[in-house]
């Protein structure tokens, strides 16, 4: 009886087991499926010329199991850290560490063992091996994004994070493209995890990444970060941007910032130098480069004309007076001379004249008001004050490019439109997509957001930034001979977070392009709070556009021309020397060779031997133009230290150019001779040492 | 003297469908594993061939002889036993398998001398018990020897250790001493001795109750001592009423331990369902039942103790492997008889069986008691 009643508990029980228990049926659902997850390869990316700038290559994760290693004692894994230390290049102690960790069992350790090439896998797996541990060690096949130029266009290109997602530029934007889709391996698992022989398995196959082509010129991207690179070097800007376009198409030929990172090794990085892309990120005052734009919606609208003139110096904006950069003008001049001189005041009258609201609609035809929706993540939009309730002050100020803000990509578009007579295109980085198979998915054509202004009226304001460049009083360097370039300086000024500007950091910049008539290349350069130097753009940026541009022109082998531009009224057009080494030579042979060349000359530091000179050899000036010497007695004998000029009763060009040659940073108050300096005559200073000097307009 | 009958046909007949179906089993389940740690999936299913066969002709032997001569040498039987038990625990001597150096033999071949002991003392209960009727009316006399040798031989076995064998003989022991006719003050006394001594283990080490009861709940310690029976439980749900079919268990892919032998009963609850199941215990009904009728059918008190004796012993190790596999019992390590592999167990269990069909042969089916 009891035995009986046994049986049915046992039968009940395996009933209950069997048919009710819903718990264990998902229980075994869960244990046994598994899933095998194939990486895809992601796509290259090319530039334009379908040279790599980016690829995977095989890789390994290798995950350590943790518990299993430490359970051979400390002393093994104290050995284990040393040797992997050894291989992926950190301390002992890191590894250690990363060893020790708590509460993991198998570890995929970030960065450090994670994509690690074929040869470091080798290696490590016998070092496990070596040491006994090679069950705890799990080589996981995967791949490794290799950057072959590094730092080359690595704000546009951007990097793959540890898990292979694209995290900025390109790598970021076409990522959906980039990454492909993995394939997957659905099947039963023993408890080894192996399939079980004879069960479905269920495969879906890897599809490998489609693969970029920028319109990137690698060649051009090179001149672009070269120029960077000495902006860097002499200036150690806060952050500056170069920005190369074809102005037909909109395509992006170059793009090059500072500061930039090697996506080799992007953990190394601050998030914001691999966030911040200095070419479309930030908006920031743009100053005189923003002058084209108001020039042309005056000009449109028939507000003026440039052969009016006006008084430069000064005017008054309810009451406030605003001066033209040299604060006295330069007397009576045209609206064209206006644009040349980079005269405020004549941007005040040019601006009232077209009005608020037309100012307006035309920042809104060159697309300033919005993103240029280029193919780049992080993009910014401009900041401007509403046109409602506009205060005339402010406005004022607007019409020269200070007071508010757009991003140099907008530029590039806004005045890529005056080169190419009139359309606004949206500029774009991504030439092509093309799947693995060949396919080409998208092929980038111009995309005309609107026409900005009629072609005749491009034709004027380029012909004026044509005499920009040709007939800067400055004495501008921006003229690259046989071609007519297109261009303008600018100097903004900084605003500080707190209100007001600050009274040494500038934004200096240079936008143009070449040649003038027949553009083949847009340049945008801008260097932000750049040191030692005279704070104008035409000292800083307008030599590395001079350099990008002249060795661009070259590359594409487009022909030099005579030039067919307008010249201005009364100027002749200048012939230029190269400044000739006369560095060692006595300053009186120097003296006697440059006058030869019909170059004049400013000596410091009395008879000796020529130190150095200004501008630098192989300069190209304008004939008449001053050189600056300074003689060995001028310079002190330790290093880095100098022995201050005497300035006074120079004009401020040949007190800049003495200054530029010791390396000091002229900081002008005033404008006409040297008055007063801050560092008395003949005291030793140090390199990059801020000098002030008054000018007064009476020697 | 006894007339010699016939024997009882459906003893050896259930047997053999046991076997069969063991044989069956063992080779399913033992597949997988022989093909990972031998690279032959044949490799247990020949060595249980040869133990099956060679345990029937030990069986056939044993109903051909008098079971009335273990009597006779039921005492030498079981110092040979002790004697056995003792050795094992050698170092050197006794191999150490799965956690317990209860096993003499070389290589693959060995024989578990705890198998022998537990048969050996159910001959010597059955002599010792039968020799006096009247002595089971005191507890010195009647109750204390077989007590006493019991604990000797659980003690041995403890050594090893083996806790299943050690269940398995104190259960055999229980059954033979009710059987015999205990008086029910010793067996209250008994009973109340043994609820102290357990409360006093578990008082003085309570992790031993979590272990015992670690059963009731195995989601809580999956990853220790409830994985065996996460595993078998799985096993049991996922074969539903039909089963998954002969030779598709996925539990026994390396996830259910020792799947050809403690744990075998699962994959065939998997495999052959509810059905299976039932019908397992349905033909190990059918033999304890016929071996409790051969038990109260024979005249004599020595064969009586002994057809209960060895019925017993079957019956305590189906319960407990099946209640362990189910999650009734705590995990213990016995085999299911006929049907798990294992070279002593079966042919160990085929000789009872022989022995117990011999004794049917001397069963009075007109004579009832």
């Amino acid at each position: 009886m009891g035995f009986v009643c046994l049986s049915m508990i046992v039968l009940g029980r395996i009933w209950y087991v069997q048919r009710v228990d819903v718990f264990l049926h998902t229980r075994a659902k869960n244990q046994w499926t598994a899933t095998t997850q194939i990486d895809p390869m992601r796509g290259a990316i090319y530039d334009s010329t379908g040279g790599i700038l980016a690829f995977d290559t095989p890789a390994y994760d290798m995950d350590i199991n943790l518990q299993g290693i430490a359970s051979h004692g400390p002393a093994t894994v104290q050995t284990l850290a040393a040797g992997l230390s050894q291989i992926v290049h950190t301390t002992p102690a890191v590894m250690l560490s990363e060893l020790h960790r708590p509460g993991v069992v198998w570890l995929r350790m970030y960065p450090y063992l994670v994509q690690v090439p074929l040869a470091a896998k080798q290696r490590i797996l016998a070092l496990f091996a070596k040491l006994g541990l090679q069950n705890d060690v799990s080589p996981y096949k995967t791949y490794r994004r290799v950057y072959p130029d590094g730092r080359f266009a690595s704000q546009v290109i951007g990097f793959t994070d540890n898990f292979g997602h694209g995290a900025a530029g390109v790598e970021y934007e076409y990522n959906k493209y980039l990454s492909g889709v993995p394939g997957y391996e659905t099947y039963t698992p023993d408890n080894l995890g192996d399939p079980i022989p004879f069960r479905p398995i269920i495969r879906k196959p890897v599809q490998n990444g489609d693969s970029l082509y920028l319109t990137l010129n690698s060649v051009i991207q090179h001149y672009a970060e070269h120029a960077l690179a000495v902006i860097k070097q002499r200036f150690r800007p806060a952050h500056a941007a170069i920005i190369v376009a074809n102005p037909m198409t909109g395509a992006i030929l170059a793009m090059a910032t500072l500061p930039n990172y090697n996506p080799n090794y992007f953990w190394r990085y601050p998030s914001s130098t691999l966030d911040t892309n200095w070419a479309i990120s930030d908006p920031f005052e743009p100053g005189s480069t923003f002058k084209p734009v108001t020039l042309t919606g005056a000009l449109s609208t028939h507000s003026i004309r440039l052969n009016q003139t006006y008084m430069s110096g000064v005017d008054y904006v309810n009451g406030v007076p605003i001066r033209d950069w040299n604060v006295y003008g330069w007397g009576r001049l045209t609206y064209l001379q206006a644009f040349v001189y980079s005269s405020n005041v004549g941007f005040i009258h040019i601006g009232q004249a077209e009005g608020v609201k037309n100012f307006y609609h035309y920042f809104q035809l060159f697309g300033l008001n919005k993103p240029t929706g280029i193919d780049l993540p992080g993009e910014a939009s401009s900041i401007i004050f509403p046109a409602k309730n506009l205060n005339p002050v402010d406005f004022a100020t607007m019409t020269f490019g200070q007071g508010l803000a757009v991003t140099p990509i907008q530029q590039i578009a806004a005045i890529g439109a005056i080169a190419n007579g009139g359309h606004l295109l949206t500029p774009y980085v991504v030439q092509k997509i093309v799947a693995p198979n060949g396919q080409v998915l998208m092929n980038h054509k111009p995309h005309i957001v609107r026409r900005v202004a009629s072609p005749a009226i491009m034709r004027e304001v380029t012909n004026a930034m044509v005499q920009v460049v040709n007939n800067d009083p400055q004495g501008n360097t921006g003229v690259i001979p046989g071609y007519n370039i297109a261009g303008k300086t600018g100097t903004a000024e900084i605003p500080k977070p707190s209100g007001g500007y600050y009274k040494n950091l500038y934004n200096l910049s240079f936008i143009g392009f070449g040649p003038a008539h027949h553009p083949a290349l847009e340049i945008m350069v801008t260097v932000n709070e750049a040191h030692n130097t005279a704070q104008w753009g035409d000292w800083v940026a307008t030599p590395a556009a001079k350099y990008v541009l002249q060795k661009s022109l070259a590359y594409l082998r487009i022909p030099p021309h005579t030039s067919a531009a307008p010249s201005l009224q009364g100027v002749t057009l200048t012939s230029y020397v190269r400044v000739p080494n006369v560095e060692g030579m006595t300053s009186l042979a120097a003296s006697t060779a440059l006058s030869q060349l019909g170059l004049s000359t400013n000596t410091v530091g009395g008879p000796g031997k020529v130190a150095a000179e200004w501008p630098r050899p192989g300069t190209s000036v304008a004939k008449g133009d001053q050189i600056a010497l300074v003689s060995r007695p001028q310079l002190s004998g330790q290093r880095g230290q100098i022995r201050m000029p005497n300035l006074l009763g120079m004009v401020m060009t040949e007190a800049m150019r003495i200054c530029a040659s010791l390396g000091l940073q002229l900081v002008p108050r005033g404008v006409g001779y040297a008055h007063g300096q801050s560092v008395k005559p003949g005291q030793l200073v140090s390199l990059g040492t801020p000098v002030t000097v008054t000018f007064t307009p009476t020697p | 003297m006894q007339k010699q009958r016939p024997a009882d046909l459906m003893i050896p007949l259930v047997t053999m469908c046991l076997l069969a179906l063991g044989v069956m089993m063992v080779h399913s389940a033992s597949t997988v594993v022989s093909q990972e740690h031998f690279h032959d999936s044949f490799f247990y299913v020949k060595r249980q061939l040869l133990w099956a066969g060679l345990g029937l002709l030990s069986m056939y032997a044993m109903s051909r002889i008098d079971y009335r001569i273990f009597a006779r040498y039921a005492r030498q039987i079981m110092l040979l036993c002790v004697l056995f038990l003792g050795v094992v625990l050698v170092p050197h001597v006794g191999q150490v398998r799965g956690g317990s150096r209860a096993w003499l033999g070389i290589g693959t071949f060995g024989i578990q001398p705890s198998e022998f002991a537990k048969f050996g003392l159910i001959i010597f209960y059955s002599w010792f018990l039968s020799r006096n009727p009247d002595r089971m009316l005191s507890f010195k006399r009647g109750l204390a020897p077989p007590l006493a040798l019991m604990a000797l031989v659980i003690g041995l076995i403890m050594l090893e250790p083996d806790l299943g064998q050690s269940a398995v003989i104190a259960g055999a022991t229980m059954l033979m001493i009710f059987v015999a006719g205990v008086r029910r003050r010793h067996l209250l006394a008994m009973a109340g001795t043994g609820l102290v001594a357990f409360a006093a283990l578990i008082v003085s080490a309570p992790y031993r109750l979590e272990r015992v009861t670690s059963f009731m709940n195995p989601w809580k310690y999956r990853s220790g001592i409830g994985y065996h029976i996460i595993m078998s439980l799985i096993a049991l749900g996922q074969g539903a009423l039909l089963g998954v079919g002969l030779g598709h268990s996925t539990q026994k892919h390396f996830y259910l331990p020792e799947p050809q032998t403690d744990f075998i009963f699962a994959i065939l609850a998997e495999e052959l369902g509810f059905i299976g199941a039932a019908l397992a215990i349905l033909l190990f009904s059918v033999l304890i039942w016929r071996g409790l009728r051969t038990a109260m059918r024979v005249p004599d008190r020595f064969g009586s103790l002994l057809a209960a004796g060895l019925t017993g012993v079957i019956a305590v190790q189906v319960f407990i492997n099946i209640g362990v596999v189910i999650g009734l019992l705590p995990v213990t390590g016995i085999t299911l008889p006929f049907i798990s592999y294992g070279g002593s167990s079966l042919t160990l269990m085929l000789t009872a069986v022989g022995i117990l069909i011999n004794i049917s042969r001397y069963a009075d089916y007109y004579r009832q008691s």
